[in-house]
């Protein structure tokens, strides 16, 4: 697996340099990032991977969105 | 990925079943593979190839017809025969066999002398089912992808075409860079950036169904569908551009399968083609040649009397130097006598002006009219000295021109010269003809197509590349248009909360992207400046730096970049190119070295030999004994040799292959 993480933590490296300055994803943006990021690994090698892949990024999308409600109404 | 056994049936030079066992540990991952030329080497990696992929490229780069594979003692047998391959291997911890096999019967009017009959591909995990035909590359392509399978398995020989394509001008450079992203994990987030702006698109679009009834809303949603049709309608273009992009690849590769048929013939062709030129150029020369025997032969009508006026030329010659000779003697008389004579009418000397006597003058007179005796014998000189250097200086215009007869015959020796190599490339050609008689394929047109394909795709390729910009751009505008909806819309619905945050995803994906690719290119520039700098023996090479295009530079103690490589380092160079790109690969695969050694020195040799082990956890190595001598080259790979096997030569066209030294 040791490939897989120096590619991994690369794109990972680059995905949250670019989101560093991104308020707007909110607080948990790291994490949310990193979710995303798996996804793409888990998902890069047939064009089936893509249905699966918009499901899991759709259910991420929407833990962000009720985490973040959930932290407004606290 | 790791393979655990080959199987091959009557596929190549290897008739009936051969088995290899290729499991090893990673402690001892190199296999090592002895064979010498032409025992069947290459039919091992192009049989792993095809069982892989279902399509092998010869050395050359065409596609090669798969009924080739078909072994000739099997063919002999006058019977319904099987071809195949079988692969049994592991893959994240499920071990699997891939066999593909191709059923044939004998054919005299084919080329190939067989034809298939069926064929077909079976895989089986060994935790489910067998896998549908139709799903089996996807599965193959998850494993090791065809498009990065040139940088495991590959061929010594033609290890430098990476970075000759990568320097490429032309589309293979693209492709080819690609592959390496591939293999680098690029796709991740390349795919996860295209699905993020897929599912935005359709946010947007409820964001839009449920934006709130106004004037500037109104407005805004206008302009927002004006540019969704316009981005719509472009990228109905692309989709047709792409298509018509894949279907000019498609007519290509079937053109690159019609000149696989025909390629151990293209040489002649391209030889007799050759010769036909080179044919026509010498009968250009001996046209001009020809020409100018003619000019010369017209200019120089006297030619034929050259000998005659040649001899005319040296008796005026020798007559006018006598004459000259004459007329010099008569002068000399003449001022003696004058001379003479003054001294007895003054009977004075004329030098010393001393007076002289009578015996003196007697002497004198004596002379005198011995002088006049002698200038009366003397026979006249010419008198017409002038026509007679007149004609001398005609016949010299003449002469001097002269060479004449010797150039023509220089000429004419050229001719025949020229004649003698036409009826040598005649006999030839003819010879290339015979051979070629048997083939009805044009191959100049298929050429001349495959050409034109080349050339449509490159067209296509570019339409695409403007299409893709005019969409990205009119993206950016959408994205303007829908985040000013967004600010316009004040309800806080979950939707729209959707909507702004994929929108936002989709711009820190974009931005990382470049980022990520620059990240992973200076790694591979890092690991092959590593290899590299063990690789090569070169005391003044400092490492190697990669481009933006994958290109790696060496540079030496003083930073500078060496210009000039030999086949050797060049060799050094594409090995250290790949060598990092399986260490910084996204999926671990078997490396197999066809010849990995071919252009290299002894140190080279040596230095690879201790590399190869860390290369990954399974090392195919297939080697002969000019580039590997097993007493004294075996020590370098210390204790990693986990298995060696030995090709033999069963008959000229027919090996096998036994296990050697195999503990």
């Amino acid at each position: 697996m040791e490939n897989i993480d120096r590619s991994f933590e690369a794109a990972l490296e680059a995905v949250l340099e670019a989101g560093n300055q991104r308020r707007e994803l909110g607080a948990h943006r790291d994490s949310l990032l990193k979710k995303l990021v798996n996804i793409g690994y888990e998902n890069q090698f047939s064009p089936e991977d893509r249905v699966k892949a918009r499901r899991d990024i759709k259910e991420v999308i929407a833990g962000q969105i009720g985490q973040n409600i959930e932290e407004i109404s606290e | 990925m790791k393979l655990l056994k080959l199987t091959l049936n009557n596929f190549g030079p290897y008739f009936g079943t051969q088995i290899l066992d290729l499991d090893v540990s990673d402690s001892a991952p190199i296999i090592l593979v002895y064979g010498e030329n032409e025992r069947g080497k290459t039919s091992l990696l192009r049989a792993i190839r095809w069982c892989l992929y279902g399509e092998v490229h010869n050395q050359g780069g065409a596609l090669m017809d798969e009924r080739e594979f078909a072994n000739y003692d099997a063919r002999d047998k006058k019977e319904i025969f099987d071809v195949s391959v079988e692969l049994e291997f592991e893959d994240q911890g499920v071990r699997s066999v891939l066999k593909r096999w191709l059923r044939v019967k004998e054919n005299d009017l084919e080329e190939t002398r067989v034809e298939t009959v069926s064929k077909g591909i079976d895989l089986r995990p060994n935790n489910g089912n067998p896998v549908a035909e139709k799903d089996i590359p996807e599965q193959i392509s998850r494993m090791l992808h065809k498009d990065i399978s040139d940088f495991f398995l590959f061929d010594g020989e033609t290890l430098t075409r990476f970075e000759q394509r990568l320097r490429s001008a032309d589309t293979s450079a693209a492709l080819v860079r690609t592959s390496i992203e591939k293999v680098l994990g690029l796709p991740a987030l390349q795919l996860l950036s295209r699905d993020i702006e897929v599912l935005t698109a359709e946010a947007n679009k409820e964001v839009q169904r449920f934006a709130k009834k106004s004037a500037e809303n109104e407005k805004i949603l206008v302009k927002i569908d004006a540019c969704s049709v316009a981005i719509n309608n472009k990228q109905n273009d692309l989709v047709e551009l792409k298509r018509i992009g894949k279907q000019l690849e498609e007519e290509k590769l079937e053109l690159e399968k019609q000149l696989a048929k025909v390629d151990s013939i293209k040489e002649a062709f391209h030889e007799r083609k050759s010769i036909r030129e080179t044919k026509s150029d010498i009968q250009r020369d001996i046209s001009e040649i020809e020409e100018q025997i003619k000019s010369r032969i017209s200019g120089s009508w006297w030619a034929p009397a050259m000998p005659m006026l040649k001899q005319k030329a040296s008796e005026i010659e020798s007559m006018l130097a006598g004459n000259a000779h004459l007329l010099a003697e008569i002068n000399e008389l003449q001022r003696k006598k004058l001379d003479l004579q003054q001294q007895v009418s003054t009977k004075k000397c004329t030098s010393c002006q001393q007076v002289v006597n009578e015996d003196q003058i007697k002497n004198a007179e004596k002379e005198i009219l011995g002088i006049e005796r002698t200038l009366a014998n003397l026979p006249t000189p010419i008198s017409n000295v002038d026509d007679i250097a007149f004609t001398k200086r005609q016949l010299n215009d003449f002469l001097e021109d002269g060479g004449v007869e010797e150039r023509l015959r220089e000429l004419d020796q050229d001719i025949l010269k020229r004649e003698l190599r036409i009826d040598e490339l005649s006999n030839k050609e003819r010879a290339l003809t015979e051979v070629l008689s048997g083939n009805t394929l044009d191959i100049a047109a298929l050429e001349s197509q495959y050409q034109r394909a080349n050339d449509f795709i490159r067209d296509s390729e570019r339409e695409v590349e403007k299409k893709e910009y005019e969409i990205s751009e009119l993206k950016s505008d959408l994205r303007n248009l829908q985040n000013s909806l967004n600010r316009e819309t004040s309800e806080s619905s979950p939707i729209k909360q959707e909507a702004t945050l994929l929108s936002s995803l989709e711009e820190v994906l974009k931005d990382s992207l470049e980022g990520f690719r620059k990240s992973m290119r200076e790694k591979v520039g890092e690991e092959a400046s590593d290899i590299f700098t063990k690789l090569t023996t070169e005391p003044d090479y400092d490492g190697l730096t990669i481009t933006g295009k994958y290109y790696l530079e060496i540079v030496d103690s003083h930073k500078r970049i060496i210009s000039r490589r030999s086949a050797g380092a060049e060799q050094i160079v594409a090995m250290s190119l790949i060598g990092a790109l399986v260490r910084c690969a996204v999926r671990q695969g078997p490396v197999i070295m066809d010849t990995p050694f071919g252009r290299l020195d002894t140190g080279h040799r040596r230095r690879i030999l201790e590399w190869a082990p860390t290369i990954g956890t399974q090392v195919m190595l297939f080697v002969q004994s000019g580039e590997f001598d097993r007493e004294k080259d075996l020590k370098f790979l210390g204790n990693k040799v986990g298995r060696e096997y030995r090709i033999q030569r069963e008959a000229s066209n027919r090996s096998s292959i036994v296990g050697a030294n195999n503990g």
